[in-house]
């Protein structure tokens, strides 16, 4: 019976063949930078659209988009 | 055409690249910010007098001479705590781009033209820590009009160097200025000037205060020079490197 022996995988490669994803620290500290900074200006354009100080829901939808722009900055590492 | 070195880099920088970025979504989001803080430092501003205005000129000027500063003191110089950004720039943004093949291939090559989004908050801030004492030193008025100049001129400069490095100049070739910064920038890209000439990257005025810049000619023909190449000092003509093909008009 044959013996089929399966290639190791190369140190520095995955098994899709293509090396590990090495973000840069950069855009870990960008990405928290960007999150605090989309949700102080959401803020403020909320509150002068509405000319009223941010409810509750409009501070999680904030939150929610900040957090999703700096996860997107750490994920692209930009 | 790329040179193989060149070719050779911008493969290994486009494969270092993340699936998930998106250089039409990183545009998005630096004009997103910028545009969502200038348009709330506007409606703060009433009834300025004329004193107010002169935050403008002053703030414009002192942007300009900035940029300056910050590409030839920091972009270009490895200093303790910048060494980031000094590789960013000398070593990557400037192996991807030569003065030979200044342009972009696709959107994902943004990653290599625009600054990452979070250098714009950190611009933010500090025009808001100088708006702070303008509103004490000067009036609340003249510290909106500062902050609107700031982020103003942010965008400016991230429009303008993308007009340095996209091929089709159809319209960028008539434009004022754009036209300007365009050959000013090409050429600074020559590694036999990166390091010291052509420094601005919306306006040529503090390269021409300084002295630093490739042209041999006043305020005025800096500002509105075009693609025009008749006053290039000749120091350096010899090199011969600069005039992408491009940049000779399509008419000659």
């Amino acid at each position: 019976m044959a013996v089929t022996i399966k290639d190791p995988v190369r140190p520095g490669v995955n098994e899709a063949g293509r090396p590990p994803v090495q973000r840069n620290v950069a855009s870990l500290v960008g990405g928290f930078v960007i999150a605090f900074g989309c949700f102080v200006l959401f803020l403020l354009v909320a509150s002068e659209l509405t000319a009223a100080a941010p409810t509750l829901p409009v501070i999680a939808a904030g939150a929610a988009f900040a957090i999703a722009i700096g996860i997107w900055i750490r994920l692209a590492d930009l | 055409m790329a040179s193989p070195r060149t070719a050779a880099f911008r493969a290994a920088y486009r494969s270092q690249i993340a699936p998930l970025y998106n250089g039409l979504a990183h545009v998005a989001l630096i004009y997103l910010i910028g545009g969502a803080a200038l348009w709330y430092a506007i409606q703060h501003i009433h009834a300025p007098r004329w004193t107010d205005w002169l935050i403008v000129p002053i703030a414009a000027i002192g942007a300009n001479v900035f940029e300056w500063f910050l590409h030839a003191q920091i972009m270009h110089r490895p200093r303790r705590g910048f060494m980031g950004i000094y590789k960013r720039h000398t070593l990557a943004h400037h192996q991807f781009f030569t003065a030979q093949e200044p342009f972009h291939d696709s959107t994902r090559d943004f990653r290599i033209v625009f600054f990452p989004p979070y250098a714009l908050i950190g611009f933010l801030v500090m025009a808001a820590g100088l708006a702070w004492v303008t509103s004490l030193v000067w009036s609340a008025n003249a510290a909106w009009l500062l902050v609107c100049t700031a982020s103003g001129m942010y965008l400016n400069y991230e429009f303008f160097h993308w007009c340095c490095h996209v091929r089709d100049d159809r319209i960028i070739r008539f434009l004022p200025f754009a036209n300007t910064i365009r050959r000013h920038h090409i050429a600074h890209h020559d590694t036999s000037l990166m390091m010291h000439r052509n420094m601005n990257l919306t306006y040529p005025f503090a390269d021409w205060l300084f002295g630093t810049s490739d042209l041999d000619r006043g305020l005025l023909g800096h500002l509105f020079n075009g693609y025009d190449t008749r006053f290039v000092k000749t120091a350096r003509k010899p090199r011969g490197s600069v005039e992408a093909p491009s940049l000779v008009p399509a008419a000659e």
